[in-house]
């Protein structure tokens, strides 16, 4: 019994750092040890219900091992802020009135169209449209709109982000990477590296963020017939 | 706050006694059937072993298991049921050399079972 209990408490502690190292992307509305002892209690019980040759008490041991540690981390979270932000994270903010923080987001094992892509769930089309962006440390995402956010009814879509062209995009909106080129250069960004977003949508509204600055809107003119 | 303190403490409880349980009765439990072994080993070694011996080891052992159950792997218990079943049949055709060999080997298992319930390095990973 205290061998598995023993192996209850590694497999836990196993399953939380590595839940943790995931980042949020792998967590529902679930504080990462919650979620881990879902996944673990499903198996504790199923496991000695259906093969006989163990006994019950293997798994119920084991389920009490995984109680008492789940009782015991919530009360350390509620009691003390270091250990709430050990055992359950704290949420990033990833997206302030500067632009997009592309370091909470590559902590977060995330880049900027995984951001867009939530930002997309919650109602938003935009980088332009928030004045902040949240993970919450259970994986939900919260935003803080802006209070002169545009009505456009043309969605953004990305030209370039983290250093690299979206070449299926350029072509969408019938651009070449010598065209963007000159339209950083014009921003005095030299590099194509240094872009961290440059986003268009189809009133040629520009967003364009350099890596560490804060971002910029500008208008293009779009070419004839282009429209999405 | 104060129930879930209550509910930890129960749960350390239950765990803490069970586990001190679990050490007491499984070592006795194959502490005894070892002894039995070592008395039916020497039996077979100089002949005198006779079938109600054997079954009397047995029945003994029918009875352990019962409560067994709940704290060994019901694998283990079943190889010392066969082992200890073909010790009986040898005893009773008076193959003592043969029933010899199964009770060395119930004794084997009656001291690696219990160590696999030990706090060891072995046990845990």
């Amino acid at each position: 019994m205290l061998v598995i209990f023993i192996r209850s408490v590694i497999t836990f502690s196993v399953l939380l750092v590595v839940m943790r190292l995931m980042g949020k992307r792998q967590i529902g509305e679930m504080q990462p040890f919650e979620l881990v002892i879902t996944l673990l209690i499903a198996e504790l019980a199923c496991i000695p219900m259906s093969d006989v040759s163990i006994p019950l008490v293997y798994g119920i041991s084991a389920i009490l091992a995984v109680f008492i540690i789940h009782q015991i981390l919530s009360t350390l979270e509620r009691s003390n802020r270091f250990f709430k932000r050990i055992i359950s994270g704290k949420p990033s903010l990833v997206l302030t009135k500067e632009g997009v923080d592309f370091e909470q987001l590559r902590k977060n094992d995330m880049d900027v169209e995984d951001l867009i892509e939530s930002m997309r769930t919650a109602g938003y089309y935009s980088l332009d449209d928030l004045d902040y962006a949240i993970f919450e440390s259970n994986g939900n995402f919260s935003a803080k709109e802006k209070s002169e956010r545009s009505e456009s009814t043309s969605m953004p879509i990305i030209l370039a982000s983290d250093g690299k062209f979206a070449d299926k995009n350029l072509e969408i909106a019938r651009f070449d990477r010598q065209e963007i080129m000159s339209t950083i250069k014009k921003r005095g960004i030299n590099s194509i590296k240094k872009v961290g977003v440059m986003t268009l949508d189809g009133n040629g509204k520009v967003y364009l963020q350099e890596k560490g600055k804060k971002y910029e809107t500008f208008n293009v003119k779009l070419k004839d017939g282009i429209q999405w | 706050m104060v129930k879930s303190i209550i509910t930890t403490v129960c749960a350390i409880l239950i765990l803490a006694f069970g586990a001190a349980y679990e050490q007491y009765y499984v070592f006795r439990a194959f502490d005894d059937l070892k002894e039995q072994a070592e008395i039916m080993i020497e039996k077979e070694l100089s002949k005198t072993a006779t079938y109600e011996d054997a079954s009397l080891v047995r029945n003994q052992w029918m009875k352990e298991k019962r409560k067994m159950c709940s704290f060994v792997s019901h694998n283990d218990i079943k190889e010392l049921d066969m082992w200890l079943s073909e010790g009986v049949a040898f005893t009773k055709e008076k193959n003592f050399d043969e029933a010899a060999t199964k009770y060395i080997v119930i004794a084997n298992l009656c001291e690696s079972i219990p160590r696999g319930y030990l706090i060891k390095f072995e046990n845990i990973f």
